[in-house]
């Protein structure tokens, strides 16, 4: 059971660091296409760290 | 494992439709959007879309209840994340402004050679006093006139007399009894008979941006500007010249600047001419349109009735100047310590004590031609009038503006104005203005607005804090309109 739940919350850290991977990039790819496309209505600072603690999370799980 | 790819097919939706909103908000499908900056500013995370304020010393953000306006102008940008054709500004805001001034303007830049702004007003107390002390002729949507006493019962029986040129209770000459604000009126120009016209040569180097009136009397006519480009900034610096009657385009040329890295410093001359041989009678507005880095040395018109609008930028170094001009006040500012010093204006003498400060010298109640002496050129003199570098080339066609300094005198009969009075509501007024964007200066995605409080100064080493005159923003906000993705693909 505690086995499961373990992988469960791996599985999680890592989508989530899946999903913020690529949406990191994708923003940076249409920032860089259309200059403040992204930044206008989004700082991505903020994306760059939920980005660094889902790697954390999967680190540590790991 | 199927609930693996199920997590990702939400997580890529979910991104797919982030994705898809920005595309939304680039694209503006509907070509219509409206954005907004507030004060106090709540919780954001991006960098919004008017940012950008400046200059830094013109405003004070301290206490965060709104952003304060201390000296005249200040600019902000506008990010757009495409093209617009019109623009309808907003302005919430709390005045604290004294008596000196009255007028609150806001502009976008229309074209950043000449650094010329298209202004709109947002609050004019002159008109906000008069329409309620003077009778009103028309008072629809923002269209007003307003007459000195009931000379006029029917607008149409006005609008007829103002075409033939002949007011009730303007004996001389109209131009005389209208004033007129943010209204355009042309009124035909007749020369008097006893002037002749002769050709004129301007030797004295001017530079920047200009534009004058010229009468040419018909048939025959001629214009010869010879300039140089100083190269002492780097960039692009184009020369345009625009004559144009009643607002219609008569002919304009364009000389590119095929040097636009300067590495040597030294002067580009060049010359552009018009002329022709069957130009109608009649005054004309000629438009120079150049950068500070293109001084015109010679201009050779075949009429000697030529006189500057609003602004003359002698520069020679060669001492000593004598200039005309029919306007009530001037301003003075230089940027070249060496032209500090005296300034006559109408025999009154002001001194000029600071570069790059704006210095007033106003001659209450003095109408007609005043004599402006200057120890050493090189000052840039501005006023609501025309100047010129000799007497018998000064005249005046334009119609009296209202600016700060207007005070309705025994001549004004007649006020024409395109003015929307702000709403009040407690302490927060709020004022609206529109702007064409078709053709105005968008660069990096910016457009650059200003908000103006002619006037409006700080004194050198005054604290922020201890300012009096002010206006605090509350919010600005900006509805874009423009074309819609269906129009652009089946257009």
């Amino acid at each position: 059971m505690a086995k499961n739940l373990s992988l469960k919350k791996r599985i999680i850290y890592q989508e989530l660091f899946y999903f913020f991977s690529v949406a990191l990039a994708l923003f940076i790819v249409l920032e860089i296409i259309w200059p403040n496309i992204i930044l206008a209505y989004f700082n991505l600072n903020y994306l760059v760290v939920f980005w660094l603690l889902s790697a954390l999370g999967q680190l540590f799980k790991k | 494992m199927l609930k693996l790819t199920k997590i990702r097919i939400i997580w890529l939706a979910l991104l797919g439709l982030i994705i898809a909103s920005f595309l939304f908000l680039k694209i503006v499908p509907f070509g219509q959007i409206t954005y907004t900056r507030t004060w106090p500013s709540g919780l954001h995370s991006g960098k919004g879309f008017i940012y950008d304020f400046k200059p830094g010393e013109r405003i004070d953000i301290a206490d965060r209840q709104g952003l304060r306006i201390l000296a005249d102008p200040v600019y902000f940008s506008l990010f757009t994340p495409r093209r617009f054709s019109e623009a309808t500004l907003t302005v919430k805001y709390s005045s604290q402004l004294s008596t000196s001034t009255p007028i609150i303007e806001a502009g976008v830049l229309q074209d950043k050679v000449s650094g010329h702004y298209q202004l709109k007003p947002l609050e004019n107390r002159i008109l906000d006093r008069l329409r309620f002390s003077w009778p009103r002729l028309v008072d629809e949507n923002s269209f007003l006139v307003l007459q000195f006493d009931k000379f006029y019962q029917d607008q149409d029986e006005f609008f007829k007399d103002l075409r033939s040129g002949h007011l009730k209770n303007c004996p001389v000459d109209i131009i005389n009894c209208i004033a007129v604000y943010n209204y355009p009126l042309d009124l035909p120009y007749r020369l008097p008979d006893y002037q002749s016209l002769k050709p004129l040569t301007i030797t004295q180097p001017l530079r920047g941006a200009h534009e004058f009136y010229v009468y040419f009397p018909g048939g025959f006519w001629q214009l010869v500007f010879d300039f140089d480009d100083l190269n002492q900034d780097q960039g692009q610096d184009p020369l345009v010249i625009r004559v144009t009657s009643s607002g219609e385009n008569i002919i304009s040329q364009r000389r590119e600047d095929n040097n636009p890295y300067p590495t040597n410093g030294k002067n580009e001359s060049g010359q552009l001419k018009f002329g022709g041989d069957n130009l109608t009678a009649g005054v004309y507005k000629v438009e120079i349109k150049a950068s500070d880095d293109i001084v015109i040395k010679k201009i050779q018109s075949s009429s000697n009735k030529l006189a500057f609008i609003n602004k003359l930028w002698p520069v020679s170094g060669s001492g000593e100047l004598n200039l005309f001009t029919d306007t009530p006040y001037i301003q003075v500012k230089t940027f070249n310590p060496a032209s500090l010093g005296k300034v006559y204006f109408a025999g009154q003498p002001f001194n000029l004590t600071r570069t790059y400060e704006l210095f007033d010298s106003q001659v209450l109640g003095a109408g007609g031609r005043k004599e402006i002496k200057l120890t050493q050129d090189d000052v840039i003199l501005e006023g609501n009038g025309v100047f010129s570098l000799s007497a018998d080339s000064l005249f005046n066609p334009g119609v009296r503006k209202i600016d700060r300094h207007f005070s309705p005198d025994n001549q004004v009969k007649y006020i024409i104005a395109d003015y929307a009075f702000p709403l009040r509501e407690e302490e927060v007024k709020q004022a609206t203005a529109k702007f064409n964007l078709q053709e105005v200066h968008r660069e990096n995605g910016k457009y650059t607005f200003l908000i103006s409080v002619p006037g409006l100064k700080l004194i050198p080493g005054q604290d922020k804090s201890q300012v009096s005159d002010y206006l605090e923003i509350k919010e600005i906000k900006l509805k874009l309109r423009g074309t819609t993705l269906w129009q652009k693909i089946f257009r």
